[in-house]
């Protein structure tokens, strides 16, 4: 075949492709609705699987962990451990936290409400020890590790890391995504399926041009591909339609839930998703299209002589 | 230009719609294959370009043994075949000019090239005043013209009619006949089924007569 001719062909599969999505408007429409609520649906689980997964990121790369020192623990005695401690190999910061210190942050916490301290005698609050770990070691398991070769004898009165915090929140995170994982699945398929149906009565629609295609000597190719360029433009069109839709939400949402989720995400850790991502995306929903369409005339061969 | 070797074609392997059928069609022949209803002559044409397979013996086409082509090869051969029907099969939504140009569409023909033939095709067949309308404002007469005119306008070697006339009143019929056979004074080779024995005799080449799907009595 020259190339002149391949360009020929290739121009009218795009034409009769866009003719049919015209003729057939309703249900082209109908379809490309659905593929995008579906999409809508799989994108925003998506950004929720990629938000839980930086907010753990975030939290993980702040994790500290803090020995609290016994009341009467004397200053020796913590400048020892507080040695100790610095020499371990994980460790990247050691702070030392004054009682007086401690105080003065909580009173900053509780800003505006600290008249409730003021009844206290002494200051109860213990001395403590910041520890920062480096980053390779901020995983649950290398914590757990140096957490355990820590000894509980004085001047260590408590350690505290946020684990139950951690492990509920990795659990969570687990049942989150597992979910999303399923719902995702369940829905690719259905979208498949509306998909794969739509083209078929498509080409239910177009059974007369198919037949006459091949008395005229149309290959399988040249009648098959216009369909799936039409699963394809649906899939894309569907996909593209689901990002403007989440675009949109999350910027009426934004100007409400900003300074909310800077504060519970931590600041700039909240994610949205970028343009790779998009086009990925986009891409899929080509891909669905193009594998519903593909199934869908599959049979073709064998029904039209 | 066609030899059919003792070419059976059997339904569910019980039913026999052609049994044994052999006959030869030179080179710009034009020829009719007549016999009652059920007699197996569009069983045979279908034969002819690959609608379906012999269940035995041999199509020979221009020396390509077409019983035994792949698959991949039927476009390529078609394209080398024009088909008429009785129902004309023409797309109702398109308008005359783009049911013929249909045909020269899927081959990858470029527009300029699809324009000029489709009006020579259409001038010849004297539908160009009608190139803009729909077939459904059509009469069968005219709508049978646009089905020769989309079969023609490859310049095939072969052109396949079945029932060509058989939606037609007698002169509308003849009118037809007329251009199938100034298409053959062309040089296409032409092959009409019909049961009407009368109009074979008055314009065939050579007459093939089915009956019950067994015999054959080239004239």
């Amino acid at each position: 075949m020259n190339p002149a001719s391949a360009i020929a062909r290739l121009r009218y599969c795009i034409a009769s492709s866009l003719q049919n999505l015209r003729r057939n408007l309703t249900l082209s429409l109908i379809t490309t609705s659905t593929i995008a609520v579906m999409f809508t649906i799989c994108t925003s689980m998506l950004l929720v699987l990629l938000n839980l997964s930086a907010f753990m990121q975030t939290w993980a790369d702040q994790l500290q962990i803090i020995v609290y020192f016994e009341m009467q623990a004397s200053a020796k005695d913590m400048q020892r451990f507080e040695k100790e401690i610095e020499a371990r190999p994980e460790v990247e910061q050691v702070r030392h936290v004054s009682p007086e210190e401690a105080m003065r942050l909580l009173k900053g916490a509780l800003e505006g409400q600290d008249g409730i301290l003021y009844g206290l005698p002494d200051n109860p609050l213990p001395a403590s020890l910041e520890i920062r770990l480096h980053k390779p070691y901020l995983t649950n398991d290398a914590v757990e590790a140096f957490v355990a070769g820590i000894t509980r004898t004085p001047p260590v009165a408590d350690i505290e890391y946020g684990q139950r915090w951690l492990e509920r929140f990795i659990a969570f995170f687990e049942l989150a995504r597992l979910t999303c994982l399923l719902l995702g699945v369940f829905l690719i398929i259905f979208t498949y399926c509306i998909i794969a149906n739509t083209i078929r009565l498509m080409v239910y629609s177009r059974r007369d041009e198919i037949e006459i295609m091949k008395l005229v000597g149309a290959g399988s190719l040249m009648v098959k591909f216009p369909f799936w360029l039409e699963g394809a433009l649906q899939g894309a069109c569907g996909a593209a339609l689901a990002l403007l839709i989440v675009l949109g939400v999350e910027k009426l949402a934004m100007n409400n839930l900003a300074t909310l989720l800077n504060f519970y995400l931590g600041s700039g850790s909240y994610v949205f998703l970028d343009w790779p991502m998009a086009a990925a995306i986009t891409a899929a929903g080509a891909l669905l299209g193009l594998a519903g369409s593909f199934f869908a005339v599959n049979h073709l061969d064998a029904h039209y002589s | 230009m066609i030899h059919i070797h003792q070419a059976s074609k059997y339904y569910n392997n019980a039913n026999p719609a052609l049994v044994d059928v052999s006959f030869k069609i030179n080179k710009g022949d034009f020829v009719f294959i007549t016999g009652p209803s059920g007699a197996g002559k569009t069983t045979l044409l279908r034969l002819m370009f690959c609608a379906e397979r012999p269940s035995s013996g041999e199509i020979i086409l221009n020396g390509v043994n077409i019983s035994r082509i792949k698959p991949s090869a039927i476009p390529a051969l078609r394209r080398s075949i024009g088909v008429v029907f009785q129902d004309f099969k023409l797309l109702a939504s398109r308008t005359v000019f783009e049911n013929v140009a249909f045909a020269l569409e899927i081959t990858g023909t470029g527009s300029k090239t699809i324009k000029k033939k489709v009006w020579q095709t259409l001038k010849w067949v004297g539908l160009l005043q009608k190139k803009d309308a729909l077939p459904p404002c059509l009469s069968g007469g005219e709508q049978q013209r646009v089905a020769i005119a989309r079969s023609i306008v490859n310049n095939p070697l072969l052109l396949l009619a079945d029932e060509p006339t058989g939606n037609l009143d007698p002169q509308l019929a003849l009118d037809i006949m007329k251009l199938f056979k100034a298409i053959n004074a062309r040089g296409t080779t032409i092959v009409v089924a019909t049961h009407n024995r009368g109009m074979a005799e008055q314009f065939a080449d050579k007459i093939i007569s089915l009956s019950r799907s067994h015999s054959i009595e080239p004239r």
